[in-house]
């Protein structure tokens, strides 16, 4: 094992390192198939709804969240280069929601020059910004609340030019920032690779106009902070029960696959 | 005069860059009190509305006064002192999102060369600058009707974004990303505040950072972006009007500073790209 010059791993992210359902079922003491079958007979459509059908306590969600990030991939990472890993990562947040909290956390001191940063970075259709009283207001493009606001964003904002620009923006954003920092920030994809906007976008990308900003956008952002190209979601594809929770996320053994491909990245980075 | 490494100016901004209004009375045959009484008779709100509106002048004559304009603002007075050319990229009503957009697909395009000195004169935080679903910009001041855009969509966002978080992190975020991006091209992106500097922004947010949280937001946000590549952070264009010893009028109908404190900035400007190479 390569001794790496960090005394600790800090990660952010959305819901797929945040390591969203992968303890929630022994929590509600449910069996996968169990809560399967409540979900779909309860129409349930994502993990809020559910516990609040299940009268579960803001209480115990948070220590179900608590629970859910300490099996993560970058616990795996953690463990393998023998560091104490403290995971940031927000489910349903935006690469944007990170950033912010790199920084914040950054000015408040609670990085260090000593600590490892890993960024999984999450798909690009997502929001965040403050409310007027300095709260949060986003999440991603088809699951926030209804609003008049929203609307406009929704269908005044989120066309694929500005997903795609403030996508590669932000990812650019913060690999400049490890630049600055010794290469203290380290990237990856979680949700979403490389090809992941091209996919998303394939009817778009036809258009001629679309396609030039495409070529734009995607030259704006430095590759060489990441770790791997490889994203968590592309180990496990096609959303099935025998992969997959039941809204979505990949089960724990493609966190640790995952992991394996990034500390084989890891071990041959910091050797050299 | 130091001898100076760079071939080529480019600089990017707003109006105070771009010379709004400085070239409008020599097109219209105009002294500036004609024209300023003009504008007040017929209660015009903008340049744009006293050239199409009221002076009926074709997008042609629009283009070539504000072509000339940026021929006259301050960095003119930077390239003439240092004998090099400038490509002058600002824009009216530009928001610092939309500069950063305007350098980088320069940059993507070939536009920008190890030996040009890239100047930024940075505006205020509050502009918008968005893509349409067609791919067009949106752009403006907040307060400002923004070209092109259902008023509805642009009093949604100025009731539920623009506020002193979002406009100070953004700010210093943008700040940050052009920074970064001088380190990485040997520092040849050089910043100063063209319109306010952060003093005078704040003055301009005071009534909601009376709250303790919106104030130590504001601070971190101000305090998060470097100040290595800013030839000075403490003064701006728009300052230099506020001398009292100063006679006569000192802006243009719609605001804007005469050419003579576009000088005295180019000038203090000067002096500090001397001071660095």
């Amino acid at each position: 094992m390569t001794k790496l010059p960090y005394k600790r791993l800090i990660s952010y992210g959305c819901s797929f390192t945040a390591g969203s359902e992968l303890t929630d079922h022994e929590f509600l003491g449910f069996t996968e198939d169990e809560l399967f079958k409540y979900v779909k007979k309860h129409k349930i459509t994502g993990t809020y709804e559910l516990f609040d059908s299940l009268n579960v306590t803001p209480q115990v969600h948070r220590e179900v969240l608590a629970k859910n990030s300490t099996k993560s991939w970058p616990n795996y990472i953690g463990k393998h280069f023998d560091l104490p890993v403290i995971n940031r990562a927000i489910p349903g947040s935006s690469l944007s929601e990170a950033t912010y909290n790199i920084l914040k956390d950054s000015h408040d001191g609670r990085i260090t020059d000593d600590d490892l940063v890993i960024v999984g970075v999450t798909s690009p259709a997502r929001w965040f910004q403050f409310t007027d009283d300095g709260g949060y207001f986003g999440g991603v493009f088809g699951w926030m609340p209804e609003s008049e606001y929203y609307n406009h964003l929704l269908h005044g904002w989120a066309n694929p030019y500005n997903v795609v620009y403030s996508h590669y923006k932000e990812i650019a954003f913060l690999s400049n920032l490890s630049d600055r920092l010794n290469q203290q920030i380290k990237l990856c994809y979680t949700f979403g690779g490389p090809d992941y906007i091209k996919y998303s976008y394939e009817e778009e990308l036809k258009e001629s106009k679309f396609s030039e900003f495409f070529d734009f956008s995607s030259s704006i952002f430095p590759k060489h902070n990441f770790i791997d190209e490889v994203s968590l979601c592309e180990l496990a594809m096609i959303i099935k029960p025998e992969t997959h929770h039941v809204f979505g996320h990949p089960r724990i053994r493609f966190h640790e696959q995952f992991a394996n491909i990034l500390i084989e990245k890891m071990e041959t980075m910091y050797n050299d | 005069m130091t001898k100076f490494p760079y071939n080529r100016i480019i600089s990017y901004g707003c109006s105070f860059t771009s010379g709004e209004e400085l070239a409008d009375g020599l097109y219209l045959n105009m002294s500036d009190a004609e024209l300023s009484e003009y504008i007040n008779a017929n209660k015009i709100k903008n340049s744009n509305e006293l050239f199409y509106n009221f002076l009926k002048l074709d997008r042609n004559t629009v283009e070539k006064i504000r072509k000339h304009g940026k021929t006259l603002s301050w960095p003119n007075f930077i390239a003439k002192h240092f004998n090099v050319p400038l490509l002058n990229r600002a824009c009216a009503g530009a928001s610092n999102e939309q500069m950063l957009y305007y350098y980088m697909k320069d940059k993507y395009e070939g536009e920008i060369k190890s030996t040009d000195l890239v100047l930024f004169g940075l505006t205020s935080p509050a502009r918008w600058h968005q893509f349409t679903n067609q791919g067009d910009e949106i752009f403006g001041v907040a307060a400002h009707p923004w070209s092109g855009v259902d008023p509805e969509f642009q009093k949604s966002f100025i009731d539920n974004w623009f506020n002193s978080y979002n406009m100070s992190f953004n700010y210093a975020k943008t700040i940050t990303f052009i920074s970064n991006q001088s380190d990485l091209n040997d520092n040849n992106i050089k910043l100063c505040y063209a319109f306010i500097t952060p003093k005078t922004y704040k003055y301009s947010v005071l009534d909601q950072l009376s709250d303790k949280r919106a104030n130590d937001f504001f601070e971190m946000t101000m305090n998060m972006y470097p100040k290595h590549n800013f030839l000075f952070d403490d003064i701006c264009l728009y300052d230099l009007t506020s001398d009292p010893k100063i006679e006569g009028k000192k802006f243009h109908a719609f605001g804007h500073p005469k050419i003579q404190f576009h000088e005295q900035f180019a000038n203090i400007l000067i002096e500090k790209i001397e001071a660095s190479i």
